[in-house]
């Protein structure tokens, strides 16, 4: 499903020198898969899941998403694969303080031209699975970090995305809330959604099917 | 403490170039553009007169149920006014006379006032040189040929501390210099500024032509002031004074009939000239509109200042709540902030006052050439800096005060974590920023559609057709009176001038008349059509005068619609009495009836003219009048006041200028030239209160714009910059570049949008003051409304655009990572 050759991220230093966070990257994911990236901090683990989920443009290499030469493809177009295809759960959940958790659910619908009576359904859906329904009115400030990140989670999977990119998506949750999280990812990854997270945690990474780890931009 | 405050606040100061140049320049134009029209309100309303306790002196006007507004008054009626009141302790009288005086063989026409002599006693004036008149001097006719100089003018003179009883030359004749007027006295009357006073009794000297008016006690001509008694308020000796006018009335009914008198404060009549007969409330209705435009500047350069500052609150909370933590009460960090607001607006001040030094400057070299010295003098006085620095202080409390108690009012513990910094001031819709911007806007489109207004108006003001020839046309005044002729040697000598001037190959006609239109000159008569009795109200009109030569109607282009125009014939001295009038007059007299050979004659005098021709209306005082009734006798002699040439030229009109100036300094170099343009300067003459009310309030309403736009910016930026994590979590869950766009720019012009139509509302509401000054436009005029609005609307739309556009750079990687 998402095939990465040479995938190599830079940034100048001054003098014609470059700081390279990833070297050489290779990497095959295949539909169905659930990929735990690890590493220590600086080792370039969120650049590779920015590209990933096609935030950052400023790499060289190919990626081809699905047969789709991503490395061709213009901003726009990127943009469009990105919210056809990939959802995107962060560890300092960003949700918008000022929305409701129901509207924090139908951001990313409304972004992606659905009809106000499908939102409204997929929203009730949503809010039905991950079990918050109580919850729809209150602001992300009244909820616990582990609901909050339940409905980063719910935001992420929404528009039904076929790959889910998870950035330490336990990191600032204690570990029953954690767990929680993590079996909820192992339930979307049975269902069929490909997962690819980055953690500092072993145990974690366990949920996965496989580890990639980095060192100083270079899978080792 | 406060010196603590003060040094802190100077280091925060130096610390922030970028904020403090933005409020600088914000504030000083605030105060530059209020104490620049407070310089102008306070020339033309408020500067006390220089006279000994000024609110004490009354100035006493002629009411007549035929004239709009007050009049001046008779010289018969004020020896009896002065006689039989016993209400006002002293009175004294005033006329403007135009002088021609001769120094270094040269004549140029300076302006005098001939005044009582009791004149400076009655002012409480101590002059600055020598003495004023004595009341002896003004007793004998032409006795006395003694002059008082104006301070300006005895500067102007060269300066000399000898120069009493030194003589100069006025009309021909030696005056002695006796005194030299306190500076700053410039007479009683705003804007107009006499050079040289003479004795009332010098008349025959000064006004050769004018003696009659001194015998007649219908002639309304002369000014009058009065020292109101002890203990007398204006209302008991109004009350006085109108029964003094009644017994006047009763006792000389044929030419004081439905006449008496009114007393205005000397403070208030000061200005009411300028507005002319009727409009006396123009200048206060001139500085009203004035002061709100400026105040409305400053509202809006403070909100721009408010809003940096909130900004900077935002930056600074961290430090704010250190300050707290440490044990600084809250008043205490107030007192900081405030402290900085204050020096902000001091030094912003100072920058006004020296712009509103520069502005004056300016305003002053735009004030046009006028036929009699200006004493308009818009500079700031102690008075004006005064007001100027207590504005700016308020101004720093205005944009201080708010963001101060904001900073303070912020939950410690909630400040001192870090992600409370990072996404303080949050996106609250209706903050302090918010309604400060809708509050810039609203005022600014309600000063833009004032501008737009004015503008407008000096539009239409140019489009009015005058009613005579427009181009190609050649004006020189003149006034043999003043070198001595008399009205038969001046009938001759002007004759003499205009026959020189018709032989230049360049002059397709030239000929003369007395009344400059759209400028000054003619005089104003009662007129009466015989066969009607003449003792009905209904029966008596005013018409203005002027008096020409045959070819004046083909020179000035003002077609004769009926009947014939005068030949030589009708000029002579023994010809009969013929007139042409204009079509108002003919409407007027006899409306719905042919008015060619119809008969009238002026109220109170024998011998009736024939009505032998009817020419078209042309605009006699203002570009925006309803025609006024004009009645043309043929020229015969000189007329009191001096004599126009008008010279029709076949090509440009400013080389012949030149050319009758040196034709009449051939024919006599004492002959004084009181006025000389081209017909195009004449016109920017008569369009100068227009164009002077649209250059001004244009400018105001484009630093309007520009500051409101500068405030919709700076808040939008801002804005931007505080949602850069929202943006970017947006568009990292699949925000368009589009969708960002319209999520910016529709938290922008729904701020625009309200403001907006607030400012339209106040529009509305506010077209009562401008409606009065506007020539030929509707002041609630739809497309002024609608194109502003959307003005206005363009102007927020670009400044909400580019920190939109900004909003399309922010990288969802960084902006994740904001945290």
């Amino acid at each position: 499903m998402i095939r990465l050759h040479n995938i190599e991220r830079s940034y100048p230093l001054g003098r014609g020198q470059m700081f390279y966070v990833l070297r050489d990257i290779d990497l095959d994911i295949a539909a169905g898969d659930f990929v735990s990236v690890m590493g220590p901090s600086g080792a370039g683990k969120s650049t590779l899941l920015h590209i990933l989920g096609m935030h950052d443009h400023g790499w060289t290499g190919e990626y081809f998403f699905d047969e789709t030469a991503v490395h061709h493809l213009k901003s726009k177009e990127r943009a469009t694969l990105r919210n056809a295809q990939v959802g995107f759960v962060f560890q300092q959940y960003h949700l918008l303080d000022d929305l409701t958790v129901y509207e924090n659910l139908d951001i990313p619908l409304s972004y992606r031209h659905y009809s106000k009576s499908e939102r409204a359904a997929l929203v009730a859906d949503a809010l039905d699975r991950f079990q918050i329904v109580g919850k729809k009115d209150l602001y992300p400030r009244q909820l616990s970090g582990g609901q909050q990140q339940l409905v980063g989670v719910a935001r992420a999977i929404i528009a039904s995305p076929k790959v889910l990119l998870a950035d330490e998506p336990t990191g600032n949750l204690h570990s029953s809330q954690g767990e929680e999280i993590m079996e909820l990812f192992r339930k979307l990854n049975e269902e069929g959604m490909t997962i690819v997270q980055v953690t500092h945690s072993e145990k974690n990474a366990s949920y996965g099917k496989r580890i990639v780890q980095l060192r100083d931009g270079w899978i080792v | 403490m406060i010196w603590r405050d003060l040094r802190y606040a100077i280091r925060t100061l130096i610390r922030s170039p970028g904020f403090f140049a933005v409020a600088f320049v914000a504030i000083a134009l605030g105060i530059g553009v209020n104490t620049t029209i407070l310089g102008i309100v306070n020339t033309l309303l408020l500067r006390p007169l220089p006279i000994g306790h000024s609110d004490r002196v009354v100035q006493v006007f002629t009411t007549d149920t035929h004239f709009v507004g007050r009049s001046a008054n008779s010289y018969l009626n004020f020896l009896d006014y002065q006689k039989q009141n016993s209400v006002l302790s002293g009175m004294a009288a005033y006329s403007f006379a135009g002088v021609g005086m001769t120094r270094g063989g040269e004549t140029s026409n300076v302006l005098g006032q001939l005044v009582s002599g009791n004149y400076f006693d009655l002012l409480e004036l101590q002059p600055f040189l020598g003495r004023g008149f004595l009341p002896e001097e003004d007793s004998e006719p032409n006795g006395h040929p003694v002059a008082v100089l104006s301070y300006k003018f005895w500067k102007k003179l060269g300066g000399d501390r000898n120069v009493i009883g030194n003589t100069i030359t006025l009309n021909g004749r030696a005056f002695t210099v006796i005194g030299v007027a306190p500076p700053g006295f410039t007479g009683v009357d705003i804007g107009v500024a006499p050079e040289v006073w003479m004795p009332l009794a010098m008349h025959g000297w000064i006004r050769p032509s004018g003696d009659e008016w001194f015998e007649n006690r219908r002639a309304l001509f002369l000014s009058i002031l009065g020292r109101l008694k002890p203990g007398v308020s204006i209302s008991t000796a109004q009350a006085q004074m109108q029964t003094v006018a009644h017994q006047l009335e009763q006792a000389y009914p044929d030419v004081n009939k439905e006449r008496s008198v009114v007393l205005v404060p000397a403070e208030k009549a000061k200005s009411q000239g300028i507005g002319g007969p009727g409009n006396e409330n123009a200048t206060q209705d001139i500085s009203l509109l004035l002061l709100v435009a400026a105040g409305s500047i400053l509202l809006i350069a403070c909100a721009n200042v408010a809003n940096l500052l909130l900004a900077r609150a935002t930056t600074r909370q961290r430090e704010m709540a250190i300050r707290l933590a440490l044990g600084a009460g809250r008043g205490r960090v107030i007192r900081q902030l405030l402290t900085e607001s204050l020096l902000l607006a001091s030094i912003g001040g100072i920058g006004g006052i020296v712009l509103a030094y520069w502005l004056g400057d300016v305003l002053i070299s735009l004030l046009p050439a006028t036929p009699v010295p200006l004493s308009l003098d818009p500079q700031p006085d102690f008075r004006v800096i005064i007001f100027a620095v207590l504005l700016a202080l308020l101004s720093g409390v205005i944009f201080g005060l708010a963001p101060a108690l904001q900073t303070t009012r912020w939950d410690l513990t909630q400040a001192l974590r870090e992600r409370a910094i990072a996404t303080g001031g949050g996106i609250r819709r209706w903050n302090l920023r918010n309604l400060l911007v809708i509050a810039q806007i609203a005022v600014s489109l309600l000063l833009l559609i004032g501008s737009a207004l004015f503008l407008k108006s000096f539009h239409s003001a140019q489009q009015i057709d005058p009613g005579f020839r427009t181009e190609n046309l050649v004006i020189v005044s003149i006034d043999p009176a003043l070198a001595g002729y008399d009205q038969k040697r001046g009938g001759q000598i002007a004759r003499d001038i205009v026959e020189q001037v018709r032989r230049d190959p360049q002059v397709r006609s030239a000929d003369l008349g007395q009344f400059v239109p759209l400028g000054f000159g003619g005089e104003g008569r009662t007129i009466v059509a015989e066969g009607r009795d003449e003792n009905a109200q209904s029966n008596r009109k005013i018409a203005n005068i002027s008096v020409v030569t045959p070819g004046y109607f083909e020179t000035m282009r003002v077609p004769i619609l009926q009947g014939r125009n005068f030949t030589e014939h009708d000029a002579s001295e023994n010809s009969a009495k013929v007139a042409i009038i204009s079509e108002t007059m003919a409407k007027t007299f006899w409306p719905g009836e042919d008015a060619i050979g119809r008969r009238f004659r002026y109220y109170n005098r024998e011998g009736s003219f024939e009505v032998i021709g009817v020419a078209r209306d042309v605009k006699a005082i203002t570009l925006g009048e309803t025609p006024v009734p004009m009645l043309y006798p043929p020229f015969r002699e000189l007329p009191d006041g001096g004599i126009t040439v008008f010279v029709h030229t076949a090509g440009a009109p400013g080389p012949m200028l030149a050319e009758v100036h040196r034709i009449v300094r051939n024919i006599d170099n004492h002959i004084s030239i009181t006025y000389e343009k081209t017909v195009t300067q004449h016109l920017a003459f008569a369009l100068w209160p227009s164009w002077m009310g649209a250059v001004l309030l244009g400018s105001l309403g484009l630093l309007a714009l520009i500051l409101a736009s500068v405030g919709v910016y700076g808040v939008m930026a801002y804005s931007v910059s505080q949602r850069t994590r929202e943006l970017g979590i947006r568009m990292a869950l699949g925000a368009q570049s589009s969708q960002v766009l319209q999520l910016v720019l529709r938290q922008g012009m729904l701020l625009a949008a309200i403001g907006l139509v607030l400012g339209l509302l106040a529009a509305f509401g506010s077209t009562r003051l401008t409606g009065t000054l506007l020539y030929g436009v509707n002041p609630s005029d739809p497309t002024v409304f609608i194109g502003v609005t959307l003005l206005l609307a363009a102007a927020a739309f670009a400044a909400c655009y580019f920190p939109a556009r900004r909003a399309l750079k922010i990288d969802p990687v960084v902006a994740l990572r904001f945290e």
